[in-house]
């Protein structure tokens, strides 16, 4: 007769590797039982429509974080990319703005890329400057004025929702899906793990390391100004002060998913996590009826403990 | 020899670790509850998205908001907006969620205000909007705003400035965040009464985002660009900036010498109209303004008419007026 062999060694790694996901899950019990509101589907919806929009941008910090470098200036495109969206709908219409915004962001991406790959800034350095950069662009082209569009097809896509979900998840299940297809299924996700995890390695091996640290700002870019395309079909404006805390948000929502800022390894599925952590804190604090001093202050202790808990965990193993 | 046992202390260390974490969190989320959990047995509830919630001139309107509210009965949160019309729009929907009866709107700029206006139209709860106005394409659509007369404030600080500067002068101007309804209108009444004066304003557009430290900063880049000696009068929109142009004046020796105007109830604003740095000041008073939109709200939830538009009441502050006010 076969014996059944209790493995707690598996058991215990299976849990420590999830841990962020289980005090999720414990978190999220908690508040159910504390506040039925809580697992509403109303809410469930304003969680899920709120996380994906800087969600998108997220899913690129993390791939920019695997290959070992990130970006300051995508709270910047961002901002510019409202304010183009929404001036270019109302002077050529939804379509053509769409296209010029995305390409626009691109081209963010490739002068980040640019700088870091080939004339081999630091990634802080050259972002740094280039946030600067886009961001005073963005005033100078609204004279600081945030501006609106009345559109009605934007409108019309902005009401659209099925159950309460509106396009934005549903855009950021698109996007989330081919990060993951392509990291886990093609070469070029080996590689950029590759790049990230040992830079000289990967050289030697054969990768265009060079062209990877490009890449990855161009994606970063063209998410950034999805993500922004999103965010005016939500609001119906586009100003130079929106997406101040995107990426910070990105960073954070990367690192407390998993996925370490030395490179080489973690990935979106890690970073959904980190989005679901976030949203829900932010969610079950105004729920709690925690004044806002308060939740600043909650949000911050309760995001070091998690970092903490997990960095303690995973060092120890 | 004893068997120092490093594994396991390593593996208790994880627990404790782990333990102090869970215990660390649900802790903070039970307190949390306990201490703030709105009653169910009656007291009707407020939800109040401040989208400046950390500028100066929101602690005491908050307060005055939190004060009134509790006078009257009623339950009050007061949330951070951060200054995006998204994040205010989830947290609306995560109150109306929690069965909030009542909301207050404090928007963060009046572009991106009207799906926050169509939301909270459909959630058909009593709603007022707070301090700065909507965008003008939909402002029939708010129930009540409680909000200055902004163009008056500019038009007050305009009268000032051209009292004191009867024969024509230079001026630098710092304003608030751009695109705000404050600066927009505040900006729009001044620039009524200097036209025809021969007050100049020697910069472009300035804001300090109701930032000290940024208005600090600018006026330093005036006294740089400009030359002392050819400034002869600081406007600023409110007592955050105003304390910000004051404190760069005082560094260089100018405090006094180069007089200034501003609008609020600041206690600095105080001090300085009674030594005469400040010239006077228009009165907002985000006390009397927070309780005033609890007031308006309170009526709506009672069904009472209330007027479209409620003035937070206003005016010029000289030195000899400044006891008759409430400074913060």
């Amino acid at each position: 007769m076969k014996k059944f062999t209790y493995n707690s060694t598996a058991i215990k790694n299976f849990l420590f590797e999830r841990s962020i996901v289980i005090m999720l899950f414990i978190f999220i019990i908690v508040m159910t039982i504390i506040k039925p509101a809580f697992y509403g589907w109303d809410n469930i919806v304003n969680i899920l429509n709120e996380m994906t929009v800087y969600g998108i941008t997220a899913c690129a910090m993390t791939v920019a974080i695997i290959c070992g470098e990130f970006d300051l200036s995508a709270s910047s495109v961002f901002a510019w990319s409202t304010v183009l969206f929404v001036s270019m709908t109302n002077k050529f219409g939804l379509v053509p703005a769409f296209l010029i915004t995305i390409i626009s962001g691109a081209f963010w991406g490739i002068l980040n890329g640019w700088l870091v790959s080939k004339v081999r800034m630091s990634a802080f350095v050259a972002t740094l400057g280039t946030m600067t950069i886009i961001k005073g662009l963005a005033f100078f082209y609204t004279d600081g004025v945030p501006i609106n569009t009345s559109n009605t097809t934007l409108q019309a896509i902005g009401s659209f929702n099925i159950a309460g979900i509106s396009i934005t998840p549903i855009a950021f299940i698109l996007v989330f899906s081919a990060f993951v297809f392509v990291l886990l299924k093609t070469k070029f996700g080996r590689k950029l793990y590759a790049t990230g995890g040992n830079y000289e390695v990967a050289r030697l091996a054969g990768i265009n390391v060079t062209f990877y640290k490009f890449i990855i700002f161009v994606i970063l870019g063209i998410c950034a100004a999805l993500s922004a395309s999103l965010f005016v079909v939500r609001i119906h404006a586009g100003s130079a002060l929106y997406g101040g805390d995107l990426a910070l948000y990105s960073v954070a929502a990367t690192v407390i998913g998993g996925t370490s800022l030395s490179g080489g390894n973690g990935g979106v599925t890690k970073t959904i996590v980190g989005l679901l952590v976030l949203s829900v804190l932010f969610n079950a604090l105004t729920l709690l009826g925690i004044q806002g001093y308060f939740q600043q202050l909650i949000r911050g202790i309760v995001l070091i403990s998690v970092i903490m808990f997990d960095a303690s965990i995973n060092r120890k193993r | 020899m004893p068997h120092i046992n490093v594994i396991g202390g390593i593996k208790m260390k994880k627990r404790i670790v782990f333990l102090m974490a869970t215990i660390f969190i649900l802790s903070f989320v039970g307190a949390c509850a306990t201490g703030k959990a709105p009653s169910t047995t009656g007291s009707k509830k407020i939800f109040m998205s401040n989208a400046y919630y950390t500028a100066p001139y929101c602690a005491p309107l908050n307060k005055g908001v939190e004060n009134k509210a509790k006078e009257l009965g009623y339950t009050i949160q007061i949330v951070d907006g951060e200054g995006n019309a998204d994040k205010q729009l989830a947290q609306f929907k995560a109150a109306v969620a929690e069965g909030y009866n009542a909301l207050i709107y404090f928007p963060a700029d009046q572009a991106s205000s009207p799906p926050v206006v169509k939301y909270l139209n459909e959630t058909g709860l009593p709603w007022i909007v707070l301090n700065t106005r909507v965008d003008p394409s939909i402002e029939d659509q708010v129930p009540c705003t409680v909000a200055s007369d902004e163009v008056e404030i500019g038009r007050n600080i305009g009268r000032l400035a051209v009292d004191y500067l009867k024969d024509g002068g230079s001026a630098v101007y710092i304003e608030g965040a751009a695109g705000a309804s404050y600066t927009v209108n505040v900006t729009k009444g001044l620039n009524e009464i200097l036209k025809g004066s021969k007050i100049d304003i020697l910069n472009d557009h300035q804001y300090s985002d109701w930032d000290p430290g940024k208005a600090m900063k600018i006026t330093e880049d005036f006294l740089t660009k400009y030359g002392k000696d050819k400034i002869d009068l600081v406007i600023c929109q409110d007592g955050g900036m105003f304390q910000g142009a004051i404190s760069a004046l005082d560094a260089v020796g100018l405090k006094g010498i180069l007089k200034c105007v501003a609008a609020g109830n600041d206690l600095i604003i105080k001090e300085s109209i009674i030594d005469g740095s400040l010239l006077g000041t228009s009165i907002q008073d985000p006390f009397i303004e927070g309780a005033l939109g609890v007031t308006s709200l309170d009526k709506l939830i009672k069904g009472e008419k209330v007027d479209k538009w409620a003035v937070t009441p206003g005016g010029m502050c000289l030195k000899a007026d400044v006891e008759k006010h409430n400074w913060f």
